[in-house]
């Protein structure tokens, strides 16, 4: 059954890019449905808070619904809207898959997602770096990767924009490395001076320190320095909300909206005039087959998570953009394949659902020599992006280094690690209190994140076997870690040991070996871990035969099929994608607003 | 002092455990002292016997021995006893995680063993935090920029003024 409909646009995905999307074509007088497949934005975030403290593991997808992630959780057949979970990551190889996704490895995918209005930027960090001007041509400078279809420079005013919708934190006098240049989006003349629209969040007692420690020390050719991080959380009051009172919980939620979500933008669509329904889960586009036009939407809806289906409809539109991200999206553009599209929609160039990638993160823990009191303030304040570019290029990927300042919370589980395993060894009292804490303020951690190359067959395809409890297919993921970016998994962790080193500290280190994320590059064993960045799969470029949509993310197949988010990211680099991922969508919006629906 | 022996008792013996004082554990003036949470948790997770003959052994000790003499006491008779000391780890435990662990008869606990968060109180009282001279993640009451300098030296009440 098909509803009379007849929106301007139609966004499936209310995650950033749906939200930014639908907030600037609702602003443009455009009628515009936003559906998303999980559960709305609520009130206040008090019980997502009560659910947090409640979760034995403190996982990214703890506070969120339907279920807190763990063995009480109904399983994924049984969920309408199944996500992506990092407890589920130990058991990938259990048949039938105990987890969302179907991973046939051999490595597992190690990043996860939310499915719920304002998407994973519940759980984001907030860092938001720019991509260098290399990241967009690796391939022509470096000869690995693939070129982006722009440079830089045409994504600079992009960025500004998107710095001012989100609001960061930063100074520029800080961020210009590597050749990254900023100027005021609104001079043609590129000479006038841009600033971010908040002064940047005060570095931790515990940078200065690493700071202080590493003193001038050169790798590979280069200063390293300690820059701090351009951060989507208040200095300063901004839009509504108020500073950063350093929960030293970025992720999995804070508290108190310091950090920029999409559900910001969702509520700005709404006020504009856009529409949004929740626990809407598409599954299917229908195509045209005269004009190839895209000419409709199939969902079906629910009420509870894991009850029965109470609807399902076809919404039309002239327009429609998928900001679904790069797992759902390929998911539900090969799951609509039909006789006249054997392959799928969008997919005349076998390139739908290839090339996912992640920022692959090396995580090197250490104690130092004096207390750096760790988790205190914001989860990361500074990085070491002096390796993010450089010569190197040619033999391994480059990796920008975090600064976690959450102690060993990530790296062994603190503070329920250590707690566990002194309580074990029998200590008690005071002593158990002097030696946690002698533990605790001199934790400290980098994690490096790798650029990943694209290979064709990282992919993701919609399970034949498996499904959700809607009946639609789960997505099932074939991954691994070509040589070059296991090159720079190494090399990270190298780097890693030479700084500690060179502060005096005294390294921790030591892969699991029997971790089922365990991988080897020259014999060395490594753990891979996910940066929850997922990214590739939908990838822009001029070659319709290489690419699945061009330069303006229209699809090479069909007119009016857009698309958003970091699936269009040709190369990754090594910068969060969130930022990037608001300049692209801004920038595809732009383009859609002026010439396609003028 | 409460009118209540059995929280005494438990606070007492916690104070030995966890090495903070009972003022610290216990505050006065709490509106929600999570000792009672925990003291409940106790009760209910464990045999009546076990936990009587836990308190009782304490109350015993703190009878007989100076303050700075009952860590020695609470070791060699409660920590190293069969039934006792597994209840008494799982009561370190719960102090500084604000979580009783499941399998705990035996000492079989990791960090990433199954359990019951006692309440989110109880999560933003954990003496874990306390150790770090930190404030519980996700539960800071602190401002802007506090993230700059050290904390206070180590001899305040809740380790994060």
């Amino acid at each position: 059954m098909t509803e009379q409909t007849n929106y301007d646009v139609v966004i499936v995905g209310a995650g950033i890019a749906g939200g930014l999307a639908a907030y600037k074509l609702a602003q443009a007088g455009k009628r515009v449905l936003v559906l998303d497949g999980g559960p709305g934005i609520p009130p206040n975030r008090g019980d997502y808070m009560e659910q947090f403290y409640l979760a034995m593991a403190k996982t990214p997808e703890s506070p969120y619904p339907p279920y807190p992630p763990g063995p009480n959780s109904p399983g994924p057949d049984k969920q309408n809207d199944p996500r992506a979970v990092v407890l589920d990551i130990r058991s990938w190889q259990t048949r039938p898959p105990t987890g969302y996704l179907v991973q046939n490895g051999p490595l597992p995918f190690s990043s996860t997602y939310e499915r719920v209005g304002g998407g994973t930027t519940w759980h984001w960090l907030g860092t938001s770096l720019r991509h260098l001007p290399n990241d967009f041509h690796i391939q022509t400078s470096y000869g690995h990767g693939v070129d982006w279809p722009y440079s830089y420079d045409d994504l600079q005013d992009w960025y500004c924009r998107a710095e001012w919708e989100i609001g960061i934190a930063a100074d520029v006098e800080h961020q210009e490395y590597h050749g990254l240049k900023f100027w005021n989006p609104d001079d043609p003349t590129r000479q006038k001076p841009y600033s971010y629209p908040m002064p940047e969040i005060l570095q931790t007692y515990q940078d200065k320190v690493i700071e202080r420690r590493l003193g001038d020390i050169t790798l590979e050719g280069q200063q390293v320095t300690i820059s701090p991080t351009p951060q989507a959380r208040n200095s300063i009051p901004f839009d509504n909300r108020r500073v950063c009172a350093g929960n030293t919980n970025c992720i999995p939620i804070c508290p108190i909206q310091a950090k920029y979500d999409a559900s910001i933008h969702l509520g700005k669509a709404q006020n504009a005039g856009a529409e949004i329904w929740f626990k809407t889960v598409v599954y299917s586009l229908d195509v045209d087959t005269q004009t190839g036009r895209i000419s409709g939407v199939k969902y079906k809806q629910y009420d509870d998570p894991t009850g029965p289906m109470t609807k399902e409809g076809t919404v039309t539109g002239d327009l429609y953009i998928m900001a679904a991200h790069a797992i759902e999206t390929p998911k539900l553009l090969l799951n609509s394949a039909t006789n006249e599209l054997p392959n799928g929609v969008s997919n005349s160039s076998d390139q739908m659902g290839r090339n996912l990638m992640d920022h692959p993160t090396q995580l090197s823990w250490a104690l130092m020599p004096e207390p750096v009191w760790p988790y205190r303030g914001p989860l990361a304040t500074s990085g070491v992006e002096s390796l993010r570019d450089g010569d190197f290029r040619k033999e391994h990927s480059p990796f920008r280094m975090e600064i976690g300042n959450e102690g060993w919370n990530w790296a062994m589980n603190d503070p329920w690690g250590s707690v566990n395993s002194l309580v074990a060894g029998g200590e008690f009292g005071a002593g158990l209190r002097s030696t946690l804490n002698g533990l605790f303020i001199r934790q400290f951690r980098f994690g490096s994140l790798v650029e990943q190359m694209p290979l064709s067959t990282n992919r993701v395809v919609p399970s034949k076997q498996y499904t959700d409890n809607l009946g639609i297919p789960r997505p099932e993921i074939s991954y691994d870690l070509d040589p070059y970016t296991r090159a720079g998994y190494a090399a990270a962790r190298k780097v890693a040991a030479q700084l500690f080193a060179q502060m005096g500290a005294t390294d921790f280190t030591s892969p699991n070996m029997g971790s089922t994320s365990l991988f080897f590059y020259e014999d060395e064993p490594y753990i891979l871990n996910g940066a929850g960045h997922v990214m590739g799969t939908y990838r822009m470029g001029h070659d319709p035969k290489q690419f699945v949509c061009d330069a303006n993310q229209k699809s090479h197949d069909h007119e009016n099929l857009f698309f958003l988010g970091s699936g269009v990211f040709p190369s990754v680099g090594t910068a969060n994608p969130t930022l990037t991922i608001a300049a692209t969508t801004l920038k595809a919006v732009d383009n859609i607003i002026k010439s396609v629906l003028k | 002092m409460s009118s209540n022996p059995d929280l005494d008792n438990f606070v007492g013996l916690s104070a030995v455990l966890t090495g903070f004082s009972a003022g610290d554990i216990n505050p006065p003036l709490s509106p929600q002292p999570v000792s009672v949470e925990y003291l409940q948790t106790l009760q209910s997770k464990v045999d009546a016997a076990l936990v009587t003959q836990l308190l009782s052994t304490y109350q015993t000790i703190a009878a007989q021995f100076p303050s700075d003499e009952q860590a020695a006491q609470v070791q060699s008779q409660i920590l190293t006893d069969a039934k006792m000391g597994p209840v008494a780890r799982n009561i370190i435990r719960m102090w500084y995680l604000s979580i009783w662990y499941d399998g705990y008869e035996n000492d079989q606990v990791s960090g990433f063993s199954p359990g019951t968060v006692v309440s989110s109180n109880a999560y933003t009282k954990g003496l874990a935090w306390d150790a770090m001279q930190a404030h519980p993640m996700g539960y800071s009451e602190m401002h802007y920029g506090y993230w700059a300098d050290p904390p206070q030296p180590d001899d305040s009440m809740d380790g994060n003024s």
